[in-house]
């Protein structure tokens, strides 16, 4: 079978990756995988024991795989574990879903109070004069009949 | 109204009045003399629409003046220009105290009362085509000067360098009795000579070359036909428009709906770390007639906020003042309601708040945001509120304005209702002095003398009057009362019946004002929770206990403190105003009652009178004893009698009768701070970098999930994805514990 292997050094919890240095090469399914986590066998190579080539797409299952381990060498091949990368592959769907959004980069309401923002012990005092008051005199009002 | 006037030696001018209501004729000559209205830019200005609030003017550069009471150092009030007059030529308010600036037209020469300007002309009234050109200060025949022609007449004098006319305007503050003139520079277009203070002086605008061109006057601030005009907006902020020749247009006519948006947009650029670009002012102000005018918040535009008018059903136009960045003047037009929502003034405001992304890199944050237009979340609420009063606006809070809020009561304006009243401190038979110490040594030496007021013969032969018995009470007071209430000098004090001469005395006849005490705005530091929930604002007014502002109803928005005094009880009430709501009021006591103390002849005297009349009870004892046949009794009662008569008479100077009047209360302590202050104590906090495009912030924004960008966390995603449970199961896991749309 054919797989897209792809770098990605991005964040695995972004929705739209953009992987590059795209080769394809093929394998074999290793029979009983499972298609979230499949493994798959690959000729030995240099290229593959290393991590550059991280994720991958496997155009028959239709979905984007991280390389969720290093392999395993054996008989001359390599075999490759995956797991299914549901962000990428269902991205466009993901995104017309509805939900409540808790925390947010761009909407986010600034007046709801985050915990991730830490009130340290001390505190700062300033004072503002705002107004000129009374200016002080030295008088006495006294109240008389007549 | 112009009219062709022969001066008699051939020459003619057409002469053109200057009134309020022939502003029309005299913009056709001098479009920028006077034009209406007086404007509202300035950065301190009141956002509402200062006119209407009668807050603080501004005056945009074409004055210079200096006036001995408006120090420029920082102890300043009035209105000065900037530091450097040539860039910043706008007067500005430096203190609270000065609430309303306005200037009244000075003019030499009047017309039934009303200022002129003569323009040179032909018999026929055709003007000259050098008129006002001429250069040539040696020979000014053919200038044309504001109220006279220039004839060498005594209107007009002349120096080396500059023509001199003598009329001034003059300059007052609201909280100044003194009126002082305004000074014309001599090349006002160009120069603004601020070298130094310059004396208050009745002086003469100096205009230079091309008189016509010079007559151009744009103010900020409202310019009445007279003193007593002027004063009368000073008094009430209300401005006649038949005294005023600058006066705003009418916003607040009845069926008219009127609207105002102010924004001022910063725009950051996120890739160098948030640095501010640049900043945009845009000021609108919407006469839409029948029609009304809704806004909505469009998602990542620079300007994200969006303004429609809705047809009224009236035909009626929308009209509009626009006054854009770094303008001076205010862009007026007249349009249908669909050339208005295509128009670029729909579309020039934002940013509702907080700071919003747009476009890839750009972010906006909006400041100085006023507006009483409702705003809606996106256009579909706001077209559905027209029929659905459930759909709210997003600023619904922040509108303040009458907009038929459905609530109980009547609209009101507690503010403007708040006006001085008049309270009688002297009444017929009750004074109320105010008394230096000197003064107040005087009457209290009286208080002993006996000789000179009521002796006690006269005292038993009448009934007698004890001066102490007419003090009421009396007070110590610490602060000068004199902005307070209205009093005259006096030449001493009337005590009862008595008077007791000396100088330091005044009447108190009247009290009751109400005086701008201070102001403030508690300005919003991180424009997030913080402000709420990490400052503490305590306002401390003198002999005041502090107060506690609740934070909610201060931040963001400026608090006016005035006061009132009661001299009688020495009182004071203070009222804390947030946009033009009295939200609080303090009491406090700022005298120190004293006690008095004097001699009571009177009350001696009726106690001389009782024991006497105890003497006569024994004297009909002694008649008795007579007719009962005891004549040693009768003999022992007389001598009793008598003796007691001497003995009585005796203690009048021996055993003096006091009398206390009033009591030695607590009062407030001489170093109490007689200004009005705002601590602010914040609990500092740590916001970690980059919060936001790691973490996040928290919201409350239920929508779809690619209505959002950047660090996202959602919960009870409905996950209407096509792919296996468990899948799904890992995509809401993962989207409750934050992904990156």
């Amino acid at each position: 079978m054919k797989v897209d292997f792809y770098s990605y050094g991005g964040e695995s919890i972004r929705l739209d990756k953009s992987p590059g240095n795209h080769q394809v090469i093929s394998g074999h399914l290793v029979d009983g995988c499972d298609i979230l986590n499949p493994e798959i066998q690959f000729g030995d190579s240099a290229v593959l024991r290393g991590m550059t080539l991280n994720y991958a797409y496997i155009e028959d299952f239709g979905r984007y795989y991280y390389r969720s381990g290093a392999g395993t060498i054996e008989n001359g091949c390599i075999y490759i574990p995956f797991h299914v990368d549901v962000l990428k592959t269902y991205s466009s769907q993901i995104k017309n879903c509805d939900a409540r959004i808790t925390r947010s980069q761009s909407n986010y309401d600034a007046y709801i109070p985050d915990s991730m923002i830490t009130n340290r012990a001390v505190t700062q005092v300033k004072q503002r004069k705002v107004g000129n008051g009374f200016t002080s005199a030295n008088k006495y009002y006294i109240m008389i009949g007549g | 109204m112009a009219k062709i006037i022969d001066y008699g030696d051939g020459t003619y001018g057409l002469r053109i009045i200057i009134w309020p209501d022939n502003m029309d004729e005299v913009h056709e000559y001098f479009p920028d003399f006077l034009p209406s209205p007086a404007k509202l830019v300035g950065e301190k200005l009141d956002e509402e629409n200062a006119l209407r609030n009668s807050k603080t003017y501004w005056m945009e550069g074409i004055w210079s003046s200096y006036f001995e009471n408006y120090k420029q150092d920082g102890n300043s009030y009035g209105y000065m220009p900037g530091d450097n007059p040539k860039t910043e030529n706008k007067w500005h308010r430096a203190d609270s105290e000065n609430k309303r600036v306005c200037c009244f037209l000075n003019a030499y020469l009047t017309e039934d009362n009303k200022p002129y300007i003569d323009i040179r002309c032909d018999s026929l009234g055709e003007l000259y085509p050098d008129c006002g050109t001429d250069s040539d200060n040696s020979s000014p025949s053919y200038k044309c000067n504001f109220g006279f022609i220039f004839d060498n007449t005594s209107a007009v004098s002349q120096d080396s360098t500059n023509i001199v006319l003598e009329r001034s305007l003059h300059c007052a503050g609201a909280s100044n009795e003194d009126w002082h003139p305004l000074v014309l520079d001599s090349n006002i277009k160009t120069t603004y000579l601020a070298t130094g203070i310059w004396e208050p002086r009745w002086d003469s605008p100096h205009w230079g070359y091309n008189p016509i061109d010079m007559l151009e006057f744009i103010t900020d601030i409202p310019v009445f036909t007279s003193g007593a005009a002027a004063k009368a907006y000073l008094n009430t902020g209300a401005i006649d428009a038949s005294t005023c020749f600058n006066a705003p247009y009418e916003f607040e006519g009845s069926g008219f709906n009127t609207y105002h948006v102010k924004s001022q947009t910063y725009e950051y650029d996120k890739y160098e770390n948030f640095v501010q670009k640049d900043q945009y002012v845009h000021w609108l102000m919407i006469n839409a007639g029948s029609n009304t005018v809704k806004g909505y918040i469009e998602p990542g535009t620079k300007y994200n906020c969006r303004l429609k008018a809705y047809d009224g059903g009236k035909g009626d136009l929308i009209k509009i003042h626009y006054l854009d960045s770094g303008l001076t003047s205010f862009t007026t037009e007249t349009m249908t309601i669909s050339d208005f929502n295509r128009s670029i003034f729909a579309k020039k405001f934002n940013t509702y708040y907080d700071m919003r992304p747009y476009g890839k890199s750009g972010y906006v944050v909006g400041q100085v945001w006023s507006s009483n237009i409702d705003f809606y979340v996106d256009e579909d609420h706001m077209d559905l509120s027209l029929e659905d009063d459930n759909i709210k606006p997003l600023n619904e809070d922040d509108i303040f304005e009458s907009k038929d809020r459905q609530d109980i009561g009547t609209s009101a304006d507690t503010n403007h209702d708040l006006t001085d009243r008049t309270f009688e401190a002297t009444t017929g038979f009750i004074t109320l002095y105010e008394s230096s110490a000197a003064a107040l040594n005087v009457l209290g030496s009286k208080l002993y003398d006996q000789t000179s007021w009521v002796d006690i013969e006269k005292a038993l032969k009448i009934y007698g009057e004890s001066p102490i018995s007419a003090i009421i009470k009396l007070y110590h007071c610490p602060i000068n009362l004199d902005s307070y209430i209205a009093k005259e000098p006096t030449t001493g004090f009337k005590v009862g019946s008595y008077d007791v001469d000396t100088t330091g005395v005044s009447k108190v006849q009247s009290y009751g004002k109400v005086v701008t005490f201070g102001e403030f705005t508690i300005t919003p530091t991180y424009r997030d929770y913080r402000d709420y929930q990490n400052f503490e604002y305590t306002l401390h007014l003198p002999f005041s206990n502090p107060i506690l502002l609740d934070p909610s109803q201060y931040i963001g928005k400026s608090c006016e403190i005035k006061a009132t005094i009661d001299p009688v009880n020495l009182q004071v009430r203070y009222y804390l105003i947030v946009n033009n709501a009295i939200v609080q009021f303090i009491d406090a006591s700022f005298g120190r009652q004293l006690a008095i103390l004097g001699n009571d002849t009177a009350g001696k005297a009726r106690e001389i009178r009782q024991d006497i009349m105890n003497l006569t009870g024994n004297t009909v004892g002694l008649a008795t004893s007579v007719m009962t046949g005891s004549p040693l009794g009768t003999v022992n009662s007389a001598v009793g009698a008598v003796n007691g008569v001497i003995n009585i008479i005796d203690s009048v100077k021996s055993e003096p009768k006091k009398q206390v009047v009033g009591a030695f209360a607590p009062g407030c302590s001489e170093s109490d701070i007689l200004y009005p202050y705002l601590t602010i104590v914040e609990t500092l906090s740590v916001k970690p970098a980059a919060l936001e495009s790691t973490y996040g912030r928290p919201t409350n924004f239920v929508g779809k999930l690619g209505s959002v960008s950047g660090y996202t966390c959602a919960e009870f995603t409905k996950v209407a994805v096509n792919c296996t449970e468990d899948e799904k199961n890992e995509i809401a896991q993962l989207v409750n514990s934050g992904i990156i749309v």
